[in-house]
Parts: C-alpha cells; sequence; structure tokens
C-alpha cells in the first residue's frame, strides 16, 4: 500500500504550479468511518493532498534531485471537507525554490468553489540525514500512477520528460533471501 | 546599531507572529528568535521569505545567518568560532552585537544570538543599500 491522498494530475507547469484532483468515495475507510454519518475527507488527509501536489511541483523544481519533505504548515485554512461522490482539486504555486527548501501556496476547491488555503514549507534534506525516502524506481512509478507525464510541461510549452535522476536506478524488487 | 525604525520593527513582528505563531506581547526588540520565540532552524525558511515579500529585498541564502562560517573547519575548531571566525562573523553580520558570543563563541551557542532588534537592523540595512 502507498501513501496516495492524489489520484491525477491534471496541469503540471515546472517550476510554477501544479494541479490534481481526488476522487472521494465510500470505499475509503478514513471518509466512511473517521466521523460516522458525514463521510467526508478529513482535514488532515487534505493537507496530505496538498503536500503531495506541492511536494512533486518542488522535487521537480530540483530535477528530482533532492530528497524534499513537509517541513512545516506554516498556514491552513479549511471553510469545508470535501463529501464521498466529490473531487477534490488541489491547485499549488511554487513562491519560492532556493537550495534549502522551497515555499508553496495552495488552494483547494469543489466544483469550483474554494474550500481550503495553505502556506507551507518543504525542505530538502542535507547530508545530515542519511535516509531514503524512494528508490527512484518507485517515485518514477507513483508518478506514472498519477499521470504526471500525461501533463507535465515546462513553461514553454515543452512536454517533460522522464528525468534522469529517476532513470539513474532502476526499481529493485527485494525479496527474501534463504537462511544460510 | 542601536536604534530601528518602528515601521520595520512593526512588519517584522508581523512576520514573526506568522512564523513562528507566538503573540505580539511576546516580542520585543530584545527577544531571541531561538531561545525566546521558539524559532526552529526550519522556520528561518518561513521567516526569510516573508520578509523578502514583506521589504521587497531579496535575502540570499547565509546573508541572515552565515552558516558557511559556522560549519567551516577553517573557522570552527573543536566546536568553537575561532577569533578569524569572528571577525568574519562580525563583517558579515554588521546588524548584530556579537560581544556576549565572543566570549564563549560556542558554535551551539550561535543559533541564540539573533534578536528582534537585529532583524530589524538586517532589514534596515538592506533597504538603504536597495534605495
Amino acid at each position: 500500500m502507498r501513501w496516495f491522498w492524489i489520484d491525477r494530475f491534471v496541469e503540471f507547469t515546472g517550476g510554477q504550479r501544479a494541479v490534481a484532483v481526488k476522487n472521494i468515495t465510500l470505499s475509503e475507510p478514513h471518509v466512511s468511518d473517521y466521523w460516522p454519518g458525514t463521510d467526508y475527507l478529513p482535514t488532515s488527509l487534505m493537507i496530505e493532498g496538498f503536500a503531495q501536489t506541492g511536494g512533486i511541483l518542488v522535487a521537480e523544481a530540483g530535477g528530482f534531485r533532492h530528497r524534499v519533505v513537509l517541513a512545516k504548515i506554516s498556514e491552513v485554512r479549511i471553510s469545508a471537507n470535501p463529501q464521498a461522490g466529490q473531487t477534490v482539486r488541489y491547485t499549488t504555486v511554487l513562491e519560492q525554490f532556493n537550495t534549502d527548501g522551497a515555499f508553496v501556496t495552495g488552494t483547494a476547491d469543489v466544483e469550483g468553489e474554494c474550500i481550503g488555503q495553505v502556506k507551507l514549507v518543504f525542505a530538502h534534506l542535507n547530508d545530515r540525514f542519511d535516509a531514503e525516502l524512494f528508490l527512484p524506481g518507485q517515485l518514477l512509478q507513483m508518478l506514472q500512477q498519477w499521470r504526471f507525464f500525461d501533463v507535465a510541461q515546462q513553461p514553454d510549452g515543452t512536454p517533460s520528460a522522464v528525468p534522469d535522476a529517476l532513470l539513474a536506478d532502476p526499481l529493485e524488487v527485494k525479496t527474501a533471501q534463504p537462511a544460510v | 546599531m542601536s536604534h530601528y525604525n518602528q515601521e520595520v520593527y512593526n512588519k517584522i513582528s508581523l512576520v514573526l507572529i506568522d512564523a513562528l505563531g507566538v503573540d505580539e506581547d511576546e516580542i520585543c526588540p530584545e527577544a531571541t528568535l531561538i531561545g525566546d520565540l521558539g524559532a526552529e532552524s526550519i522556520d528561518f525558511l518561513d521567516i526569510v521569505y516573508n520578509l523578502e515579500k514583506t521589504f521587497d529585498v531579496p535575502i540570499p541564502r547565509g546573508e541572515l545567518i552565515p552558516d558557511d562560517i559556522l560549519t567551516s573547519a577553517e573557522f570552527v575548531q573543536e566546536g568553537k568560532v575561532t577569533p578569524d571566525g569572528i571577525l568574519q562573523l562580525k563583517q558579515r553580520m554588521p546588524f548584530a552585537d556579537l560581544s556576549t558570543f565572543k566570549e564563549n563563541p560556542v558554535v551551539q551557542n550561535f543559533g541564540n544570538l539573533l534578536t528582534v532588534k537585529d532583524m530589524c537592523c538586517f532589514i534596515e540595512g538592506k533597504l538603504q543599500k536597495a534605495a
């Protein structure tokens, strides 16, 4: 199981803006069981949706060479939660990018009505942290599942190609080794 | 620099209230960002970004906190900033009062040096250069 809080990208302009959608369904236990009888996407998981949409925007701006993590939720305003049967659309804008990290703003809307706004700070993990967040192949697979390459383009309109950094180390399938 | 512009101070206070979630009455000129206001390293990304937006001045990395000096093998030995390192810091941080830090220049203590007043002086210097 992966931690997917968006279903697909619908717009992506490298270094500038990313838009992704998530369909809310009753078959998700966090929707049907979080507050029985209400059937909505909890706010914390909306923030995850913003973070995934904005996080990929930040990662792409750095050529997918940095380990990007959500470091701080500077501001969040949620006026309504999307209900089962609705589609939430996350729009994120890259406000600033530097070697330390990035600043992203975002809005969420359902059927054209704005229901949330965030300001997020992302950090690039430095050498003090040796944890691997993804194998490059895993991240590439996630991008493909999100239909990222169907919509991603550069500001001049050129379609975005699979970045070299994600091709460097193909997905490894770890298998149990027999005991000797 | 011991004086600061009240308008700059007020704007910086708003940035700090937003970035650190502190109350207005917690902010005073002598308050240190880390020790008194609870700033963490990641907050400085947020603070610098909002200072740039508020005052419309670019703040290159390392200008507010010259971490290249603080992590340099040349200027830091056995966890302390060397006399040459202190000179470098003075040149790079004319807005900050380094006198207390200089007495026991342990790098770990550096983070608690910067005060709200220092931030004001830093921004005023940037605004004067930009004018």
